[in-house]
């Protein structure tokens, strides 16, 4: 190979790498005037409906990444296309934490592919700390409760789980099921407390709630019972179902709801306070298709959407419509958990969560 | 020419991941606009921690038990259809390939519905049978691992020690035989021996495995609370902000335990040519005369079959006909459905996950078959200076762990501007690289066992290089690179602990659709795919069955 030849070889990988680096970080033609990612989410004029179709027109594409399942993302999906059929979604599945994971790295990378981040608040919310989320304004979040949002824009509830107790009822008779959180301390308990391996959410509502002291010795009580401990709080619903785990206070309402309409052998019971853990909605700082992003977005938060939502079973976050049954989120005290405050406290949850849970068995 | 172009091709493939590794374990984790600084804290906190040494230990427990596990089971099973007159054994041959379509993740959830403490078939009916009141086996500790993890890599060595006892010239064995010596002395001293090469490569291949597996120690070991390291590196992957450096230091302890394997592996096959015993000389492999033991080896092989595939795969029927899990009983029958079935036929990326799926594990044996019989042929034949090195590169994937060479492709992908990250392609590098040194002990040990003097005649007769490869060598290599081939595909397939970090929106594959159904509580549904998984690869394994009989490769 000649000296130029090589000379020749090294500027076009140079370029290569300059357009990997600068190419796909700049926002595309887009048909509404507007050109950043920051315009377009921000944008408050009277045509706003208007100019987002144009340039989602022109996008005709939308990337979702989210933590619902395909079994309820796909149909919200379904429905927000028969409103835009010329947007072409596509979702990308995965537990939250693979989610943010994922999200985070790409962006490392400087490969910008997902439009919209939806999934657990503690796993979205990583987003907007690594810098790379983009404050929105969307009219859909205006009725929505202060907690629900974001005071800065970046994120607003779409749904939320609920963390009840449930257990077997081949096992566990209604009479002898637990009415207070306090009852699980109880000797006979041992060997028969399921807990989910990630729910450090769980403890941390009870020892704000409680305080140190009384939560501290609650879990203690609770880790002599030696838990069973599983991934995934649906398959530990379903684990109470096949008898393996004869009780779980880790298990979402919803879940053990639809269960038991199933006529499995499952019931549940909100022990309170009720650990409510809000599911976001977030957009990713260069979504490629910003203008479809935001109406996909006003779509999941409007009534239309959130009616989806309750239909599939979830919880919905919008303040007037009702889950169904309604009972999934009424009738008991719950706290919502805020996944910032939660995140800054994490490592000290996480090493209580490990010594009492998941270790000392 | 050649060694220059599988070098580069193979330094390309190996070298990078590792050099990314090496160098992201060297940082901390880097947090928004805050990116990781230089550190040493990383190996300060894997190699001094208190913590490093019950990980070491389980680490070290669980490889060998499984290694133990598989090679006695399969090993044993290979001598019987293959050495003696056991009655049956080529329908054996035959249904063994069946267990090798069970793709990890389903094999150590079905064994959970067997073995579980509360609701394990076998345990509830055992408990029934001798009226105890607690369970027998719990699956949910260490001898639950290894037995469920050596039992899943049996027929891979079988399929090994089947490939090498069938090439194998008996004359020794009938010898010893004639001279009186016992048969349980014969198998140890003379058919073990001879097959050395083979032997050490099947103790280090299940060695490694058990060390980088990520399945059982994930789906089993986590809720036992028994960590290894590639649970712990996974851990330190998905925790947030996800500690990778971390991860490529505990990596790197992986690294020096595998060294050492392989350092162990090169001294003992240096003076390989004394293992040669496909020689020009003819010969037809016979086999031994059992007597009445040859019952006791069908039943042996029946329970072999019984435990590997009948109770599992009806585990995964059972479960897939019902609404939600019930142990077997009249009332359960009457919820019997289809509905799960139903629910993955409906979901489009079924079909997506199932040729994908496909699609990359036959490309990737296939690719990784061709370069690794080129490669040996240059390490083993040749006098070339710097094979050694080209034997190490393809050797060199070996010490990562799968979810460590997820990650460290990522960065690899997202930091050259070759445009395939997220998509299939990405994926076919990742097993490819993955997968080499399998390829590469398959091609090595096959090629230590045939005698140069075939070459040397047909050099002598005129016959060009490549000739000489195409006609003598892959022929005579085929039994053991196809038994390679097919490890390929199986491991491709079900390929999961890289696969997670690389796949995105378009190239779903079917493990990760599993672990996904799974991790979502979709036990029936995906006990449905499982069925119809299993019974399409039986499908394909019969076909490709008759396809080598039809080559007349399947003698004796």
């Amino acid at each position: 190979m000649t000296t130029r030849r090589i000379g020749t070889w090294t500027v076009v990988a140079l370029l290569m790498i300059l357009s990997a680096v600068f190419g796909p970080a700049g926002a595309g033609p887009s048909g509404s005037g507007l050109t950043t990612v920051a315009d377009i989410a921000n944008y408050r004029g009277e045509d706003r409906q208007a100019r987002l179709e144009a340039g989602a027109r022109t996008e005709g594409a939308l990337m979702i990444y989210t933590s619902m399942e395909l079994e309820e993302s796909q149909p919200i999906l379904n429905a927000f296309q028969a409103k835009y059929p010329f947007i072409r979604g596509e979702i990308y599945r995965a537990t939250g934490e693979d989610v943010a994971q994922k999200l985070i790295t790409e962006y490392r990378g400087r490969k910008y592919i997902a439009d919209i981040d939806e999934g657990t608040g503690v796993d979205v919310i990583k987003l907007f700390r690594e810098g790379f989320a983009q404050s929105f304004f969307t009219p859909k979040a205006g009725g929505y409760p202060r907690q629900a949002k974001d005071p800065k824009g970046f994120w607003v509830a779409t749904r939320y789980n609920m963390l009840v107790t449930a257990w077997n009822t081949n096992v566990i008779s209604d009479a002898d099921s637990p009415r207070r959180y306090e009852d699980l301390a109880d000797a006979r308990w041992r060997g028969k407390i399921g807990i989910e391996a990630n729910d450090q959410v769980w403890l941390a509502n009870l020892l704000e709630f409680w305080g140190e002291a009384k939560a501290l010795e609650f879990f203690r009580r609770i880790s002599e019972h030696q838990p069973l401990i599983r991934s995934g709080h649906t398959l530990t619903a379903n684990l109470i179902v096949a008898g393996e785990v004869p009780l779980s206070p880790t298990i979402y309402s919803h879940r053990s709801e639809l269960l038991k309409s199933r006529r499995a052998p499952i019931d549940w019971r909100p022990l309170q306070p009720v650990a409510a853990i809000p599911n976001l909605v977030s957009l990713p700082k260069n979504a490629p298709h910003p203008h479809a992003a935001m109406l996909f977005i006003d779509f999941l938060l409007s009534p239309e959407g959130q009616e989806q939502l309750a239909k599939l079973g979830r919880i919905p976050a919008h303040p007037f419509v009702k889950s169904n049954p309604p009972y999934l989120n009424q009738g008991f005290a719950y706290r919502a958990i805020d996944p910032n405050v939660f995140l800054d406290k994490f490592a000290r949850y996480d090493q209580l969560w490990q010594e009492l849970i998941i270790r000392r068995r | 020419m050649l060694l220059v172009g599988a070098g580069g091709l193979v330094a390309y493939l190996t070298v990078l991941p590792l050099v990314f590794l090496l160098y992201g374990s060297f940082f901390t984790p880097s947090v928004g606009e805050r990116s990781g600084v230089f550190t040493l804290q990383n190996y300060v906190h894997a190699y001094t921690d208190r913590s490093t040494i019950p990980l070491l230990g389980n680490s070290i427990l669980f490889a060998s038990g499984t290694t133990v596990v598989a090679f006695l089971v399969g090993t044993g099973l290979a001598w019987i259809t293959e050495r003696t007159n056991t009655p049956l054994r080529g329908v054996f041959f035959a249904v063994s390939l069946i267990p090798l379509a069970i793709p990890g993740i389903l094999f150590t959830l079905s064994w959970i519905f067997l073995l579980s403490p509360r609701i394990g078939l076998i345990n509830v009916w055992l408990a029934r049978l001798l009226g105890l009141s607690g369970p027998i086996f719990d699956v949910y500790s260490m001898g639950g691992m290894i037995w469920v993890e050596g039992l899943h890599w049996s027929p891979i060595v079988y399929l090994m020690m089947a490939a090498a006892f069938r090439s194998m010239d008996p004359a020794l064995e009938e010898a010893a035989l004639m001279s009186g010596s016992s048969l349980a002395r014969t198998f140890y001293r003379i058919t073990l021996r001879l097959n050395l090469p083979t032997v050490l490569s099947v103790f280090l291949l299940m060695f490694l495995r058990g060390l980088e597996t990520f399945e059982v120690p994930t789906i089993i070991g986590l809720p036992a609370g028994i960590r290894v390291f590639t649970s712990q590196i996974y851990l330190a992957v998905k925790s947030y902000p996800s500690d990778f450096g971390l991860a490529g230091a505990y990596s790197t302890v992986l690294l020096l335990l595998t060294l050492a394997g392989v350092y162990a592996y090169a001294r003992v096959t240096r003076e390989s040519w004394r293992f040669a015993t496909v020689t020009g000389k003819g010969f037809r492999p016979r086999v031994i005369d059992l007597g009445p033991w040859r019952y006791a080896a069908l039943v042996l092989m029946a329970a072999y079959l019984v435990v590997m595939v009948a109770l599992p795969v009806f585990v995964l029927i059972w479960n897939s006909v019902l609404p939600f899990y019930m142990p077997p009983s009249l009332k359960a029958l009457s919820e019997v459905t289809l509905k799960n079935y139903a629910f993955v036929l409906r979901l489009p990326k079924t079909a997506r996950a199932v040729t994908n799926s496909i699609a990359l594990s036959i490309s990737s044996a296939t690719i990784i078959v061709l370069l690794t019989s080129v490669i040996a042929w240059i390490t083993v034949r040749t006098r070339l200076p710097g094979r050694w090195v080209l034997d190490q590169l393809a050797s060199l994937p070996l010490i990562f762990p799968g979810v460590v060479m997820g990650v460290a492709l990522i960065w690899v992908y997202l930091t050259l501007p070759i445009p395939i990250y997220g998509t299939v392609w990405i994926l076919l590098v990742a097993y490819v690289t993955r997968y080499l040194p399998y390829g590469m002990r398959a091609s090595s040990a096959a090629l230590l066992q045939i005698h140069r003097e075939l070459e040397e005649a047909a050099e002598t007769s005129g016959a060009s290089w490549w000739r000489t490869f195409t006609a003598i060598l892959l022929p005579l290599l085929r039994p053991a690179l196809l038994a390679g081939w097919l490890y390929v595909v199986i491991v491709s397939i079900r390929e999961l602990s890289s696969s997670i970090f690389l796949w995105g929106p378009g190239s779903e594959v079917l493990s990760i659709y599993i672990f996904d159904l799974w991790n979502t509580g979709h036990a029936q549904e995906l006990c449905a795919l499982g069925v119809m998984l299993v019974s399409g690869l039986c499908v394909l394994a019969a076909a490709s069955r008759r396809l080598s009989r039809w080559q007349g490769m399947q003698e004796g």
